[in-house]
C-alpha cells in the first residue's frame, strides 16, 4: 500500500471530491413494494446452494480480473491515465462500498426483472470487493519490470496484443495470484453480507450458502448453520490446496528476483507443489484453463498483431489513432460522468432537505465511536497477544496458521448468529454491533502485526537483554516502535473493514425482528428499506463517504508516511 | 575507414525529456556517421546521454529534432536490423534459454520450426549448448549474458548495439566474452558488421573499438571522436594503449 501512495503526488482532494459526488448522485433507493417475496422452503440441497455463491463468486472475479487488467495496462502504459485512474481507484478501495447495494439494485433492475437484477447487484457488489487491490497489483507487476527488460522486449518490435500476452501478463502475474486470494476473501464477505441484505430487509431470496445460513439462524436450526458453516470452510480450503497453492508456486516461477535463492526449504516446497500441479489430474482444470487462455491469445495475435509495423512507430497514422480513440473513450467517459453527476447533485439539493438530514452529523459521530470503540477492542487484545507471541517464537508459526484458517471464514457469515445470541443473553443491539465489527476489523490488524512483530531482528532482541529491559519497557521501546509502520498498514486497513461491516451491523432484520441502532449505517439502510426516501440516502452516502475519504487522506496517510519515515527497519 | 561505405548516420538530433522541472535536454546537436566493418565505442560520464543515444539509433525513441537513417534511409520506428545486448541481461525470468531467445524472433515472419533451428543455432555459437531448457534464474551471470547475445544474434542483425555489456559480469568472464564477441564481430559467417558499444571503462573501449566516441553531459554531446588504429589482438600493457587511454582520459575530466 505505501509504495502507491507515495506515487500519488496529485491534487487528490479534488479527485476525491468528484467521484464522492459522482457516488452520491447514483444513489436510489429501489422500490420496496416491487419486491415479490420468494420464500422457498430449503427444498435444495446445501451443494446446490454452495454452487450458487460460487458461480456468483466466480462471475464477479471473471469480471474483477478483467477490469484490473484493462485499468492497471492503461494506467501502467502512460502517467496521464495513471494520474486519473490510481487515484479513484485508491478512494474507491478505501470507501463502504456495501452501503451502495441497494442504489446497484435499483440500476441492475431497470436492466431487467427483479430477480436478474437483484442477482446482477449482488454479482457486481462482489466485484467491488475484488477488482481494486487487483488493479494496482497489475498496476504493479507491469511497473516493476526492470528497465533493461522492458527495453529488450520494446526493441523486439512486438505487436500490441504479444506484447501484452508476453510480457505484461506474466509481469503482473505473481502480484495477481498474490491478490486473487485476498480478493476471493473479500469476495465471501460481501456475498454473505448481500444475502444477509436481501433476505432481511429486503425480503427477497437469493439461493446461497449465506441465505441457508441467515434462514438457519432465523429458525434457530443450529445443525443447518453448522453444516453451512462446515461446507463454506470446506470450500475455502480445498481452494486454497487446489487453486491458491499451486498457482501460488507456479507464480515464484514468473518472479524477476534473479538474485541468489536464499530459502532453499521453501523453493524446494514450491518444487513439490510444482510437481503435484503438474501432474495431478485434480489440477487439469488450470491446465485446460491455461490452454484455452493460450489459444485465444495466439488467435488475436493473428488477426491483430500482423498490422502493426514496428518500422513506421515513429509516423504510423493507424496506431496513433488507436491510440487517440482510447484515450477518446477514457476522457469522454470521465467527462460525461462528471456532467451527469453534477446535474444528479444539483437536483437533490434543490429539492427541500428531509427532516432527518439533521440527524446525520449525530449519526455518523455515533457510528464513528463504534467503529472507535471496536477497534480498541481488537488492540486490546491483539497487541498483548502479539507481544506474548513475540517472546515465544515456537507458538508464532502454529498461531500464524491458526489465525490464517479462522481468518478465511468470511466474518458477516456470523452476523446474524452475534446478533441473535448477544440480545438473547444481554439484551443489548449495541453489544451486538462492537462484537460485529469486531469480527470484521480483527484480522487485518493482527496479521499486519505479527508481520511487523516478525521483522524485528535478533539483534534488536538481544539488545532487550543486553540492557536488561523488564517486559514493559522492552514493549514501550523496541516492540512498539517496531511494529509501528505495519500497525498503521494494519490501523487502516481494518478501520476501512470496520466501516463496510457497520453499513450491515447497525441495521439487521431477522424474521420478524428488527435489531437496530442509531447511526449513519442504520440511517442509510431505512431510508432505503422503509421509507424509500432517496435525497436522504443521498445525502447520507456523500457525507459518509466524505468523512471517510476526508479522515483517510487527512490523518491516516500523513501517519503513514510518518511511521514510514521514523521507524523503518532498513537503513 | 571511408573506404568503408555508411550503414547509419544521426544528423543534427536532440532529444528533450518533460519533467516536474520543465524541459530536461537530455541531448543536443548529435552529429554522427557508423560504417560497415566498424566497431565503435561511445564512452562518457554517467547522465550524459549515451543510453538517449543508443535507443534513438535502434529507433526506440523518436528524436525530437533532426533524424537518423540507415543506409540512407530515413528511421521511422525501430530498426529491424539492429539488435541490443544490455547490461542487466534483459531477460525474461519465465522462459527458458531458448524460449527467451525464440522471443526475439517473433516479429521476424518465421515458422516455429525455422525459428527454434536458429535459435539452436546461435545457442551452440555461444556455447550454451545443453543449457536449452534451463531458465535464466539457474545461470551465472556469464551465462545469461551469453543468452543475451545468443538472442541478439539469432536475429540476424546488420548492427549490433551493446550498453554496458560486461559491467555487471566479474572480471575473468569479462575478458573471455570480450574475445568472443570481437571473434564474433570479425567472423565473415554473420551478418553484423558495425558494432556499437556504451561503456564507462575507457580500457575496455581502447581494447575493442576503432573508434571511440566521447561525450558529455548537460546537455549531451560530443566532446572528439578519437581513433585507435592498433593492431588486435591489443596489448593493455603497450605504451600506444596506454597513450589512448590517457587522451581519453583527459577529453573527459
Amino acid at each position: 500500500m505505501g509504495p502507491i501512495w507515495k506515487n500519488i503526488q496529485i491534487k487528490w482532494y479534488s479527485i476525491a471530491l468528484i467521484l464522492v459526488a459522482l457516488l452520491a448522485a447514483l444513489s436510489q433507493t429501489p422500490e420496496v413494494d416491487t419486491f415479490i417475496v420468494e420464500l422457498d422452503p430449503l427444498a435444495n440441497s446445501l451443494a446446490s446452494q454452495i454452487f450458487y455463491s460460487f458461480l456468483r463468486m466466480l462471475g464477479a472475479f471473471v469480471f474483477a480480473l478483467v477490469f484490473a487488467l484493462t485499468f492497471g495496462v492503461l494506467a501502467a502504459t502512460s502517467t496521464t491515465r495513471a494520474k486519473v485512474i490510481l487515484p479513484v481507484v485508491d478512494i474507491l478501495q478505501s470507501v463502504p462500498l456495501l452501503g451502495f447495494f441497494p442504489t446497484a439494485i435499483f440500476w441492475f433492475m431497470k436492466l431487467g426483472s427483479a430477480k436478474v437484477g437483484l442477482e446482477m447487484a449482488v454479482v457486481f457488489l462482489i466485484f467491488t470487493s475484488q477488482a481494486w487491490n487487483l488493479v494496482f497489483a497489475v498496476y504493479d507487476g507491469i511497473k516493476n519490470i526492470p528497465e533493461s527488460t522492458k527495453q529488450a522486449v520494446e526493441s523486439m518490435a512486438l505487436g500490441p496484443v504479444a506484447k501484452f500476452r508476453r510480457l505484461y501478463l506474466p509481469a503482473a502475474f505473481p502480484r495477481i495470484v498474490d491478490n486473487a486470494a485476498l480478493s476471493w476473501a473479500n469476495g465471501w464477505y460481501f456475498l454473505m453480507a448481500c444475502e444477509i441484505i436481501a433476505l432481511g430487509p429486503l425480503n427477497y431470496e437469493v439461493p446461497g450458502l449465506g441465505s441457508v445460513m441467515f434462514r438457519a439462524v432465523e429458525n434457530s436450526d443450529w445443525l443447518t448453520f453448522y453444516k453451512g458453516l462446515g461446507a463454506l470452510f470446506a470450500v475455502i480450503i480445498a481452494m486454497d490446496f487446489f487453486i491458491w497453492r499451486p498457482l501460488g508456486a507456479l507464480a515464484s516461477v514468473y518472479r524477476f528476483d534473479f538474485g541468489a535463492q536464499d530459502e532453499e526449504n521453501s523453493s524446494e516446497l514450491s518444487e513439490d507443489v510444482l510437481s503435484f500441479y503438474r501432474n495431478h489430474w485434480i489440477c487439469s482444470p488450470l491446465h485446460w484453463l491455461g490452454q484455452s487462455v493460450d489459444w485465444i491469445f495466439t488467435k488475436l495475435e493473428d488477426s491483430f498483431d500482423d498490422k502493426y509495423s514496428p518500422e513506421k512507430t515513429h509516423t504510423s497514422k493507424t496506431w496513433k489513432w488507436v491510440d487517440a480513440c482510447i484515450s477518446i473513450v477514457f476522457w469522454t467517459g470521465i467527462a460525461s460522468a462528471l456532467v451527469w453527476s453534477s446535474l444528479e447533485i444539483f437536483e437533490v439539493l434543490t429539492t427541500p432537505h428531509p427532516m432527518t438530514a439533521a440527524s446525520l452529523l449525530l449519526a455518523i459521530f455515533y457510528s464513528s465511536l463504534r467503529v472507535l470503540g471496536a477497534y480498541v477492542l481488537c488492540l486490546s487484545w491483539i497487541l498483548p497477544l502479539c507481544f506474548w507471541l513475540h517472546r515465544r517464537q515456537s507458538y508464532m508459526r502454529w498461531a500464524q496458521s491458526t489465525a490464517q484458517i479462522l481468518a478465511s471464514i468470511p466474518a458477516t457469515a456470523f452476523f446474524p448468529v452475534i446478533a441473535v445470541l448477544s440480545f438473547r443473553f444481554f439484551h443489548t443491539t449495541e453489544l451486538a454491533v462492537a462484537l460485529m465489527l469486531v469480527t470484521g476489523m480483527q484480522w487485518y490488524l493482527l496479521f499486519n502485526i505479527i508481520g511487523g512483530a516478525q521483522s524485528i531482528g535478533s539483534d534488536l532482541k538481544d539488545l532487550g537483554k543486553a540492557l536488561d529491559l523488564t517486559r514493559l519497557q522492552y514493549f514501550k521501546n523496541i516492540f512498539l516502535p517496531a511494529i509501528a509502520p505495519a500497525l498503521v498498514t494494519g490501523s487502516i486497513t481494518a478501520v476501512g473493514g470496520g466501516w463496510n461491516a457497520l453499513i450491515i451491523a447497525e441495521y439487521i432484520k431477522i424474521g420478524d425482528k428488527l435489531y437496530k441502532v442509531f447511526g449513519i449505517g442504520a440511517i442509510i439502510s431505512e431510508s432505503t428499506f422503509e421509507s424509500g426516501d432517496r435525497n436522504l440516502v443521498a445525502y447520507a452516502l456523500f457525507f459518509m463517504v466524505f468523512v471517510i475519504v476526508t479522515i483517510n487522506k487527512l490523518f491516516w496517510q500523513p501517519l503513514y508516511s510518518w511511521a514510514e519515515k521514523k521507524f523503518r527497519m532498513d537503513d | 575507414m571511408n573506404e568503408f561505405e555508411k550503414i547509419l548516420s544521426v544528423e543534427n538530433v536532440g532529444r528533450s525529456f518533460k519533467t516536474k522541472a520543465g524541459n530536461f535536454i537530455a541531448l543536443e546537436n548529435i552529429n554522427l556517421d557508423f560504417f560497415e566493418e566498424e566497431f565503435v565505442a561511445i564512452v562518457g560520464p554517467s547522465g550524459c546521454g549515451k543510453s538517449t543515444l543508443l535507443k534513438i539509433i535502434n529507433g526506440m525513441l523518436k528524436p525530437s529534432t533532426g533524424k537518423t537513417s540507415f543506409r540512407g534511409k530515413a528511421l521511422g520506428g525501430i530498426n529491424l536490423e539492429c539488435s541490443m545486448v544490455y547490461q542487466n541481461f534483459g531477460l525474461l525470468p519465465w522462459l527458458s534459454v531458448l524460449e527467451n531467445i525464440e522471443l526475439g524472433l517473433l516479429s521476424r515472419e518465421l515458422s516455429n520450426a525455422q525459428a527454434q533451428k536458429k535459435a539452436a543455432h546461435y545457442i551452440d555459437k555461444v556455447g550454451l549448448d545443453g543449457h536449452e531448457e534451463a531458465y535464466p534464474r539457474e545461470l551465472s551471470g556469464g551465462m545469461k549474458q551469453r543468452v543475451g547475445f545468443a538472442r541478439a544474434l539469432a536475429i540476424e542483425p546488420e548492427i549490433l548495439l551493446m550498453d554496458e555489456p560486461f559491467s555487471s559480469l566479474d572480471p575473468l568472464t569479462a575478458i573471455n566474452l570480450r574475445e568472443e564477441i570481437l571473434d564474433i564481430w570479425e567472423d565473415p559467417n554473420l551478418r553484423i558488421t558495425t558494432v556499437i558499444m556504451i561503456t564507462h571503462q575507457i580500457e575496455e573501449a581502447v581494447e575493442m573499438a576503432d573508434r571511440v566516441i566521447v561525450m558529455d553531459g548537460s546537455p549531451g554531446h560530443v566532446v572528439k571522436e578519437v581513433k585507435i588504429p592498433l593492431e588486435r589482438p591489443r596489448n593493455r600493457k603497450s605504451k600506444e594503449f596506454d597513450h589512448y587511454v590517457g587522451e581519453i582520459f583527459e577529453l573527459i575530466t
